[in-house]
């Protein structure tokens, strides 16, 4: 009786695991305190980008970054601490692009004008 | 208490029957989830993977191409293609060609800056060396108008400033760069008796900045009068809505900027 007791539990966990993939088995690796702080520091400084006026030479890559910094909130509300830190990763990775960004549109901007004064 | 026994063998029996026959459906019929996962890496890579040649095939930006960024792209691309066909990861194949396309991208926009300076730099030598060779105000004047960035549009003499090249971040001042390119504009002013500047400052309908376009327009106002001395009467302002954009390479963009007309080149 014993033995297909634990022949149950067995099969009811295999089944419950196939159903429940994404139940993570392991523990996040961030802790919630860690993941806040970097969504404070990443959030303040896309809020700066925003106001220095990054939608004028990156408006493509500044809403790619908005969408991933809107999936991140929403991942620590579900408590995905794990998937949140990386989609702030990817906010985060952006900053260097808009910075680049801004240069190149600036550097364009000075070459089509001096074609144009050539002419 | 065999009934018993025969009753929980035949559910023990059920049960595995059960799990067999789902667990088969599971590898033919995959989860939802999954396959999304596989789809939108596949899809990630394939961006990442357009990005990345096009930094290998432009002739043009070969040369210009910054080492560090592109090869953090690589990088994190052979990555994603790894955790894709090797360790079937998907989400973590996402995340990397993601990553390899952000740096991919910030490889082609220095390598764009780069190439355009380039550009500027050869085609100012040969053309300032051009109007140099030959004497004459007319010549002089045509040097100045050129280095300070004037081009000729509809009998008006025109230079146009995205806010990003005059202001600094914060927009509490006029930006180191930005003062440069307004101290050209000066030098024309002086060289021209009669000359007169119209600044124009222009914001996209659907901005949300306009209040500090006034600031803007009184910055720049205030550099010409109270630092260059630049009398009130050759200069007047405005401001405007730009509906139509800025054409750079393929992209349009709707900028906050300064409009400089200048009138009065005899």
């Amino acid at each position: 009786m014993r033995r297909s007791f634990l022949r149950k539990i067995q099969f009811t966990l295999i089944i419950f695991c196939i159903t429940n993939h994404s139940l993570s088995l392991y523990a996040d690796r961030h802790s919630e305190a860690e993941v806040k702080k970097i969504l404070n520091e990443v959030e303040s400084t896309f809020n700066d980008y925003i106001e220095s006026g990054v939608f004028d030479y990156a408006p493509r890559e500044a809403e790619r970054a908005r969408k991933y910094l809107e999936n991140a909130k929403r991942m620590i509300l579900q408590d995905e601490r794990d998937f949140a830190f990386y989609e702030l990763k990817k906010v985060s990775a952006h900053f260097k692009l808009f910075d680049a960004k801004r240069k190149m549109v600036n550097a364009e901007l000075d070459l089509d004008h001096l074609k144009k004064s050539i002419k | 208490m065999q009934k018993n026994k025969k009753f929980i063998f035949i559910k023990t029996i059920a049960l595995m029957q059960f799990t067999l026959l789902y667990t088969g459906a599971l590898i033919f019929f995959p989860h939802q989830g999954w396959t999304n996962d596989k789809s939108e890496a596949k899809n990630a890579i394939s961006v990442a993977q357009k990005a990345i040649e096009f930094l290998d095939k432009n002739t043009y930006l070969k040369k210009h191409i910054p080492y560090k960024e592109y090869y953090n792209a690589r990088v994190y691309f052979d990555t994603a293609q790894y955790q894709f066909s090797e360790e079937r990861d998907y989400s973590n194949a996402s995340y990397f060609a993601e990553m390899a396309l952000f740096e991919a991208e910030t490889a082609i926009a220095i390598a764009r800056t780069r190439y355009a300076h380039y550009q500027k730099l050869k085609i100012e030598n040969e053309y300032y060396l051009e109007i140099l060779q030959s004497a004459g105000r007319t010549s002089s004047i045509k040097f100045a108008l050129t280095k300070a960035g004037f081009f000729r549009e509809n009998n008006q003499h025109k230079r146009i400033f995205v806010d990003s090249q005059l202001f600094k971040k914060d927009f509490s001042d006029i930006s180191k760069n930005g003062k440069k390119c307004l101290n050209k504009i000066i030098a024309v002013l002086k060289f021209l008796r009669k000359g007169t500047l119209e600044l124009i400052a222009f914001f996209p309908e659907s901005s949300s900045q306009k209040d500090l376009t006034e600031k803007k327009l009184k910055l720049i106002e205030n550099y010409f009068q109270t630092q260059k001395g630049i009398s009130a009467i050759k200069l007047s302002t405005k401001i405007v809505t730009k509906t139509d954009g800025i054409v750079i390479g393929d992209e349009l963009f709707h900028f906050h900027g300064i409009e400089v007309l200048l009138s009065g080149i005899q």
